[in-house]
């Protein structure tokens, strides 16, 4: 079996946020190739491999970015649903979020969140909080070979 | 006339027992007779009795000082027609269930006055079902009503206005919830993209103008940071549950003080913390007002060679403790000292000093809600003295 490098899922709604966390992460030179999805339900959609990601090539991805403030389907739901079903909850998902608010964080740990990091507004601080966070979640940190989508045949 | 109806009385009775048993009995009827006659009349409540044909047959005379109408008015018309229409049913069928031969007690009716007032009636009533009369005896309670529906009235309005205050917290809290989300957003965004653009410039050779100016886009944004997070712990600190325990002053103005030091390197400070009590009060904001003295003085004494700065206890008083944070900083006019511990107000221009003007405004608001009181002594060049009040440690340690 090859070893795939996989993928860091960011699901965020904001294309600018998005976009500093692609380039905090490409300063380092990460080799994961990073997806950015643009809500809850995207990001279920690619995990389960519905709607428009019927057919992608199995594999999970090595961690999850996950915004909780978004349209249609928001952070908390995703989580949720990771984590209450076995065959996505080993994913690591990790909240980056700009809320400081306790209810946040402890509905997140709640649900079973394995990181919370509220985005700094200094970027030097951003840089090194996302770093840190790609360095460890998708490079250091080991999880169970997975062999999603579900839905694919 | 009391004098001749007493011997009337005595000499009724000697009369009675010479004449007979049967002329006995009338005279002590008569008297009996008499007797509840007077009473009928002194009593304050209006007494009354009525027949089951819906007339008043007898009333005494409070009926006419109470409502005005003469005793031969109220006689004239079926007593129905002096009740409130609202009040009419429920009091038919009060008279229905007195002909069957039940006591009503407490029944509450309006009847109306001559002057087109209606009065509250407490009525206390029984039937006799062989005579077909009705007894009866009803009390002015409208005073009473009065103040009652004024107690109900101020209480619905007291709850409307916990009510109103309820929703008006929870729309502070999610604003202050959408302030925390979605106002640092986009000031992330332009520190971000101005530190992006600054290292791409960096490297492609830009002018030192552009460099300075993209340095003061991030670094105002930076500061707007700074501002928002200062400014929803202030409203946090208005807003969170308080909790009381002892708290080990004299530690906890240590390890501010250990935090702190990263800031301190290379001055000389010289530190005096002594004869710090236990108060009681929140261990989590106690440290924030700690924190908050001592970063002031820290900063406002950053351009001595010798630092100086006192933590201490005043006195002790019966309930609470008068502590202080004294340095030999920069100081302030006195004249200002009046807005010292208000938001966003500042006695220095940035340039001298950071901040955002939030300090001791939360200083404030955490002795405050700890019921103890705060003021500040200054002179210009000299430096400051703050003090505030927390109650002394009650009970054993928690």
């Amino acid at each position: 079996m090859i070893t795939q490098i996989r993928k860091i899922l960011l699901v965020e709604d904001s294309s600018n946020d998005a976009e500093l966390t692609i380039e905090a992460l490409s300063a380092h030179r990460l080799a994961n190739e990073i997806l950015h999805l643009r809500d809850g339900e995207e990001a279920l959609d690619y995990l389960y491999g519905r709607g428009q990601f019927v057919g992608r090539p199995d594999g999970t991805p090595a961690c999850v970015l996950l915004d909780l403030k978004m349209p249609k389907v928001d952070g908390f739901e995703v989580l949720e649903q990771m984590k209450s079903d076995p065959r996505l909850s080993s994913i690591p998902v990790v909240v980056l979020t700009s809320s400081r608010e306790e209810r946040d964080l402890l509905e997140s740990y709640k649900l079973g969140v394995n990181g919370y990091v509220v985005k700094p507004v200094d970027f030097d601080a951003f840089q090194d909080a996302v770093h840190q966070i790609g360095g460890f979640w998708a490079v250091i940190n080991e999880v169970p070979a997975g062999s999603l989508p579900l839905g694919s045949e | 006339m009391r004098h001749d109806d007493d011997a009337g009385g005595y000499l009724g009775e000697c009369l009675a027992s010479e004449i007979g048993p049967i002329s006995a009995d009338i005279t002590k009827r008569e008297r009996a007779e008499e007797e509840i006659q007077r009473f009928f009349n002194l009593s304050l409540d209006m007494l009354c009795v009525a027949g089951y044909d819906g007339y008043f047959k007898r009333l005494n005379s409070a009926w006419q000082r109470m409502l005005g109408w003469t005793t031969e008015q109220l006689l004239s018309k079926p007593f129905l027609e002096f009740v409130h229409p609202d009040d009419r049913r429920a009091t038919l069928e009060a008279g229905a269930s007195l002909s069957k031969g039940a006591e009503v007690i407490s029944f509450l009716n309006r009847y109306v006055s001559a002057d087109g007032s209606y009065r509250w009636l407490l009525w206390n009533a029984s039937s006799d079902p062989d005579r077909q009369r009705i007894y009866a005896a009803a009390r002015d309670v409208t005073e009473n009503k009065k103040s009652e529906e004024e107690i109900g009235k101020l209480n619905s309005e007291l709850q409307k206005r916990v009510q109103e205050l309820g929703s008006l917290n929870q729309e502070l809290e999610a604003f202050s919830y959408s302030v925390s989300h979605d106002l640092r957003a986009p000031l992330r965004h332009i520190t971000g993209f101005a530190d992006l653009l600054l290292q791409r410039n960096v490297s492609g050779g830009v002018d030192e103008k552009s460099q300075h100016f993209l340095g003061v886009i991030s670094e105002s944004a930076r500061r707007m940071g700074i501002l928002i997070d200062d400014l929803l712990a202030f409203s946090r600190v208005g807003r969170v549950a308080m909790r009381s325990k002892r708290v080990d002053l004299r530690a906890l103005t240590e390890e501010v003080k250990r935090e702190l030091e990263p800031e301190t390197s290379g001055r000389e400070i010289e530190w005096r913390i002594d004869g710090l009590p236990d108060v009681q009060g929140d261990p989590a904001l106690i440290r924030q007002v700690l924190a908050n003295l001592l970063s002031n003085a820290l900063k406002y004494t950053s351009a001595r060679v010798h630092a100086e700065i006192e933590v201490g206890c005043v006195g002790e008083q019966s309930d609470e403790a008068v502590l202080f944070v004294r340095d030999n900083g920069v100081g302030f006019d006195m004249k200002y000292v009046g807005r010292l511990f208000g938001v966003f107000q500042r006695l220095h221009r940035a340039e001298e000093f950071e901040g955002t003007g939030i300090g001791l405004a939360n200083v404030r608001r955490i002795v405050d809600r700890h019921g103890g009181r705060t003021w500040a002594e200054g002179v210009v060049g000299r430096g400051a003295t703050f003090y505030f009040s927390l109650p002394h440690a009650s009970g054993s340690a928690a």
